[in-house]
């Protein structure tokens, strides 16, 4: 038992480094989707139709398929399609974002529309012109009831970036597999990698948490 | 001057508001009384362009109200709400000068003062730095009328003002907005007869989207115009 243990050291600080490749991809893929989303809820709000149909089709139709289509699409789809050819990092990082903003852009507009109307109408009897209205009446509102929903996004890609192990990164997910291979074991390594994104989970979602009280009013 | 021309309002399933012509051109004091859903609201709520006429126009000072224009044109008139619609994440003292700061661009010493000062004629200067949640219903209304007031309007709508109140505050808040009578033109909805008959200069008596009385108040309890009018004044007459 010892020994086994002592012997699956260098896997397991091989299968550990792959945290980084994980969390690389899904901070800057939640940054990058904040921003869509932050537009897209935007769009969905605002008083031009087209627009507001443009950014519903867009969410139904990444919301609607599996992402593990998309980011093949992006990687081996595009090259044939238009001669793109992405790094492993940037059509990961792409897809991811698509995706996120489809869903951050609906917990955006929900937390916009969850403020209550009498807020609006407030503001619009003082004379207060729709942006000023939109940034310092309503997101502040909003953003507490978007903070948790935000939150499980980050998660959400935490866990759903090891789909890029598809394509060939060598993140959690993959390094696991590499291992399993090598050592003909598949459950050390697997239970080596769930722990892992599980406790980045439970520190993300602390994290979470102590913002959230200090935001109570 | 506020001037009311055929206006109509309709909503999906039914017709708030028919074809009314009303003109407020002195600064006297307007109570518009009537049952529930006899459109009340939505007539005040088209006269800030919270609402936007189905037809007719609304014209102040000459100048028809869109849209577009309802910034420049509503500036001065202030509103407060059954609800108090206070912004819960600001200070009381915010919500008073986040208006004149940001729509008026006055200076900032000088709005807080004027803030301060209001506050302190309304008997609330000590919850200046308080949230908004941390008030009761009647302080937070008082709040609402100093953050309209804060504006300087020309014009104060009161929607129901005291309807979410306790029935032993609403006497503070009815003897704060007689205070400020002649002071400016108010248009105040309210279910209170009583209430009405200590403000009034004029009553509009509402029905159906109709506007079926508007006299002077004297005349109007003395020998209201409408028989719909006396009905509702004698069924409601000794409840409020």
């Amino acid at each position: 038992m010892y020994n086994d243990l002592v012997a699956f050291l260098p896997h397991l600080y091989f299968i550990l480094k792959g945290v980084t490749v994980t969390l690389k991809y899904s901070v800057i893929s939640v940054c990058f989707g904040l921003i869509i989303g932050t537009i897209l809820a935007f769009l969905k709000v605002i008083d031009l139709k087209i627009l507001r149909l443009a950014a519903h089709a867009y969410t139904s139709i990444f919301r609607g398929t599996p992402l593990l289509i998309q980011l093949t699409i992006i990687y081996f789809g595009l090259p044939g399609l238009i001669g793109l050819k992405l790094s492993v990092f940037s059509a990961g990082v792409i897809a991811f974002s698509l995706n996120s903003g489809a869903y951050v852009s609906e917990i955006i507009r929900a937390g916009i529309e969850s403020v209550d109307k009498g807020q609006v109408e407030a503001a619009k009897a003082l004379g207060i012109s729709p942006i000023l209205r939109m940034k310092d009446i309503i997101l502040p509102q909003a953003f507490r009831s978007i903070l948790p929903a935000l939150v499980n996004e980050l998660i959400n890609l935490v866990k759903e970036s090891c789909l890029i192990s598809v394509i060939g990164e060598m993140d959690l997910m993959r390094r696991a597999q590499v291992v399993s291979a090598e050592t003909y074991t598949f459950f050390t390594p697997m239970l080596t990698a769930a722990a892992a994104y599980y406790l980045m989970v439970l520190i993300i979602s602390s994290f979470a948490l102590l913002l959230e009280k200090r935001l109570a009013i | 001057m506020i001037v009311l021309e055929k206006v109509t309002k309709k909503f999906i399933d039914n017709t708030a508001i028919k074809n009314i012509n009303l003109t407020f051109d002195k600064k006297e004091t307007t109570v518009i009384i009537g049952p529930s859903g006899s459109g009340k609201s939505t007539l005040i709520r088209c006269i800030n362009n919270l609402e936007n006429p189905t037809s007719g126009s609304v014209v102040i000072n000459g100048k028809k109200l869109t849209r577009r224009n309802r910034g420049k044109l509503c500036f001065k008139i202030g509103m407060v709400f059954q609800q108090f619609n206070l912004f819960p994440h600001m200070s009381v003292l915010e919500n008073l000068t986040y208006s004149p700061l940001n729509v008026l661009h006055t200076s900032k010493i000088e709005t807080q003062g004027k803030a301060r000062k209001l506050l302190d004629t309304f008997g609330i200067l000590e919850k200046a730095d308080s949230s908004p949640s941390k008030l009761s219903g009647g302080q937070k209304q008082r709040v609402a009328i100093c953050r309209a007031l804060m504006m300087d309007p020309e014009t104060m709508l009161f929607d129901e003002p005291t309807s979410a109140l306790d029935p032993e505050i609403v006497k503070d808040i009815i003897e704060i907005i007689n205070n400020l009578k002649n002071q400016m033109q108010m248009i105040v909805i309210t279910h209170h007869i009583k209430f009405a008959k200590i403000i009034a200069d004029r009553i509009i008596f509402m029905d159906k989207g109709l506007v079926l009385a508007d006299q002077p108040a004297n005349e109007f309890f003395a020998k209201p115009a409408s028989h719909r009018a006396k009905l509702f004044l004698a069924n409601v007459g000794d409840l409020m």
